[in-house]
């Protein structure tokens, strides 16, 4: 299936680098481009400031020097076309809002009627199958149900960008897949354009169009690799496909630097 | 509710045999100021009179829930303006220390100077006293927001007063909570001090005024409700919180 491209946001990181207390340099240096509905992924090992790096595309954080824009404007606070998932559903979720109060935050400040709201908030829960547990509270359920309410919230807005900051990380590996899955599925349906950051090079090859390997210390840009698999991927004929594994070993060398 | 009460009964059992204890001592005590539980009870019917519930009791409710939700609510709102904001709060935190640091006990005649006495100034007293725990347990609170959650709300795009109300006051519920039981015992001790203090109405009154006409079964009537009251309130408390908040709870897999 090919993506309509005028939808998603196209990026360009330009010469980013951030050195945290004048001494401590994370990154250093690193420029590349997401062209719009592109699904690229950062790859490097743990530690290596890939989370730095998605803190600074998402206007969080300010860079030390180089800069980020976003359909060539500068970023300078987070997007409100922007959708976010974090590995910790736990601290990303409130615990005091029921599920579908959780959804529904990025209306706050929106002027939307409480019907359209409550429908959006129906869509979105039953798009990631989670149909009828708006009622419920964050806390009842999986974790892995846990990270697709992130994930509803994430897209409620339709998004122009969507950022996920280690998504499955503190699922277990079945229901990783699982999420794997939906999450290409929902980028395909929404033509949102997709930054990813995963330290595990099987899943960056998996989802992505491109992969970035981030590596050495202050980080740097060390190998841009196209995954040029046909889409839709299926997680085990896809992992078994010959170029499938070429592509690991060459990711592998290039994080290995 | 059902189950509630029931386990309160149960918890009894340890006072309903320390009282027993006091009762075999002191059956045949003659000595006035320590009566046998059974002579306290049998006074207490001559104590607690239509007119005595209107004047002492009725007295002591309003200065005791009409402070401590004056106290509490103000401490919870200034609290979390004062915790979200690191000037204000290394401006505040020398003074409210200073402040927290005189027993409440020694701020009742300072307030009576200020105010007089009467019902109001009571209240005030009590207000005041709530006040500061409520301060330091929100503050600390709202000033130890996860990093994480504060992160979310900027990526809500969440103004200042969007994150205090939606965001960092409700991820404060836990010392917030710790706050308002200590104030509860906090807010009886003042009550009773500033009406022991010359108002000459309230329990603190009642028992002031037994033990000074040596009425001593009276005063150990007074005592008894005082401590019965406590219980009260705090069992109250433990019941409210849960229903105000049992996501609370229940996230953290308290019961």
């Amino acid at each position: 299936m090919k993506r309509i491209p005028e939808r998603g946001f196209a990026i360009s990181v330009r010469k980013v680098s951030k050195t945290f207390d004048n001494e401590n340099q994370v990154l250093s240096d690193i420029s590349f481009e997401v062209a719009s509905g592109e699904v690229l992924a950062i790859c490097g090992l743990s530690g290596v400031g890939k989370s730095t790096l998605l803190r600074i595309i998402s206007g969080l954080i300010a860079p030390t020097s180089g800069g980020v824009r976003i359909n060539k404007s500068l970023v300078t606070e987070p997007s409100d076309q922007m959708g976010f998932v974090t590995q910790d559903y736990s601290r990303s979720l409130f615990p005091w809002l029921t599920v579908g109060k959780n959804v529904a935050l990025p209306f706050k400040g929106h002027n939307i009627s409480k019907a359209e709201r409550n429908l959006r908030v129906q869509e979105a829960l039953a798009s990631v199958g989670l149909e009828g547990k708006s009622g419920a509270y964050p806390w009842q359920l999986s974790g892995g149900m846990q990270q697709r309410v992130a994930i509803a919230r994430a897209l409620i807005m339709k998004p122009r960008l969507l950022i996920l900051d280690e998504p499955f990380a503190s699922v277990d590996a079945y229901v990783r897949l699982e999420l794997e899955d939906l999450v290409a599925d929902l980028v395909e349906k929404n033509q949102v354009t997709t930054i990813i950051v995963t330290h595990d090079i099987d899943e960056a090859i998996y989802l992505a169009d491109r992969v970035i390997a981030l590596s050495n210390s202050p980080a740097t840009v060390t190998m841009e690799l196209a995954i040029k698999l046909k889409r839709p991927r299926v997680q085990m004929a896809t992992r078994s496909d010959p170029k499938f594994l070429k592509l690991r070993d060459t990711l592998y060398k290039g994080l290995r630097g | 509710m059902k189950t509630y009460v029931r386990n309160f009964l149960w918890r009894l059992w340890v006072p309903i045999i320390l009282i027993a204890f006091w009762q075999i001592i002191l059956r045949n005590s003659t000595n006035p100021y320590f009566p046998a539980p059974s002579q306290i009870l049998a006074d207490t019917k001559y104590v607690i009179t239509a007119d005595w519930v209107k004047t002492s009791l009725r007295s002591s409710a309003i200065t005791f829930l009409a402070g401590y939700l004056i106290g509490s609510i103000s401490g919870i709102l200034i609290g979390a303006f004062i915790g979200a904001n690191q000037i204000l709060r290394e401006i505040f935190t020398p003074i409210t220390n200073f402040i927290r640091s005189i027993p409440s006990v020694a701020k009742v005649p300072v307030i009576m100077a200020m105010l007089g006495i009467g019902q109001a100034t009571r209240i005030a007293t009590v207000a005041i006293a709530v006040l500061f725990p409520m301060l330091m347990t929100t503050i600390r609170g709202i000033a130890t927001t996860d990093m994480n959650v504060l992160e979310m709300a900027k990526l809500l795009r969440f103004g200042q007063i969007r994150t205090l109300f939606l965001v960092r006051l409700p991820a404060a519920t836990g010392e917030i909570l710790t706050g308002l039981q200590a104030a509860v015992q906090i807010g009886i001790l003042v009550m009773v001090i500033s009406e022991m203090l010359g108002s000459g109405i309230g329990l603190g009154a009642f028992i002031i005024h037994s033990q000074s006409t040596f009425m001593i079964a009276d005063m150990w009537v007074g005592i008894f409700i005082l401590g019965i009251i406590g219980l009260i309130l705090n069992e109250l408390f433990l019941y409210t919180e849960r229903r105000v908040a049992p996501w609370y709870f229940s996230s953290k897999g308290l019961r």
